[in-house]
């Protein structure tokens, strides 16, 4: 027996992914029907799926207007929805406009810090003048100790950093869902 | 736009007619739509088109499908017009027979003024 028509819906299963479950099987179920339909008429099973064209394909033009079809869940009216878009769009805007570039500039001085941080406690180590390691009080590192202090020092640099670029990241990813939520954005191109 | 293009996209259009006819006429299941369309060469589609077509219109709800067991062989989802899809089968053949007769006359009135 030819497992040709098992790989084909198998390939359009897991294509159809986005659609309901009920949608997705019921699709599937029905391509099965025709596949097994074509082959009792006495169609070489390669025809059958030829014509048919590439699972993906298929999957494709059955999602293609999915999203415009289905309406979204407690949609609401189209002033309604215009005002809440606006007032969404300009208040993450305002938002962003600090947000953004002091996450930026947080994130990428905290990176340099923490790769110049080393380099400069291993002068320091070497004797090389001008390098001050201490605080306010005047005390300040041995120098035997300046690698081992710069090294600590930079760990927590990186740190800073590795927080500021996942803050980053996530402001950005949750403002790009906000707009996706805000526009009717399609998923599937046609 | 190339001649191909234009008639891939008229037929488009008119395949949605065609299928809702078909249905009209008796309720029918995909491969028996495939092969009913096959019987007029303009028409004929890929059945890659046929059954996304098919799951657009129920979801639609312009037409039903109900699983049937056959006599031999698998179960088959047939599909007939709903209220909905009686409606829009009737606007769109008068809308087709307005059309088209439209676009036979604007071509006779051309090819007189070619010949005269």
């Amino acid at each position: 027996m030819d497992d040709a028509p098992a790989r084909y819906l198998e390939e359009l299963r897991s294509n159809l992914r986005p659609l309901p479950e009920d949608e997705r099987s019921d699709a599937v179920r029905e391509i099965e029907s025709h596949i097994a339909e074509g082959q009792a008429d006495g169609r070489p099973t390669a025809v059958v799926l030829a014509g048919l064209g590439d699972a993906k394909t298929l999957a494709r033009a059955y999602m293609a207007d999915y999203h415009l079809r289905v309406p979204r869940e407690g949609t609401l009216g189209s002033v309604s929805r215009f005002v809440l878009s606006s007032a969404f769009v300009s208040g993450t805007g305002l938002l962003s406009l600090f947000v953004v570039p002091m996450l930026a500039l947080l994130t990428s001085l905290a990176g340099v810090l923490a790769v110049v941080t080393p380099v400069l406690g291993v002068l320091r180590t070497f004797g090389v003048p001008g390098i001050v390691m201490g605080d306010a009080s005047g005390w300040q590192v041995p120098v035997v100790w300046s690698f081992p202090a710069s090294v600590v020092l930079a760990a927590a640099f990186a740190v800073l950093a590795w927080a500021g670029y996942k803050l980053l990241r996530g402001y950005l990813w949750l403002v790009l869902a906000g707009y996706r939520r805000v526009l009717p954005i399609r998923a599937v191109p046609r | 736009m190339r001649a191909g293009e234009w008639s891939s996209q008229i037929r488009r259009g008119t395949l949605e007619l065609c299928v809702l006819a078909l249905i009209a006429q008796k309720p029918r299941y995909g491969y028996d739509l495939v092969t009913a369309l096959e019987r007029w060469k303009p028409l004929a589609t890929t059945e890659g088109t046929l059954y996304p077509l098919l799951r657009r219109l129920q979801r639609e709800g312009k037409v039903e499908g109900s699983w049937q067991e056959s006599v031999a062989g698998p179960p088959r989802k047939y599909y007939q017009l709903t209220p909905q899809g009686r409606d829009l089968l009737e606007r769109m053949t008068a809308d087709w027979t307005q059309l088209s007769e439209a676009v036979r006359e604007t071509l006779l009135t051309e090819e007189a003024k070619s010949h005269g």
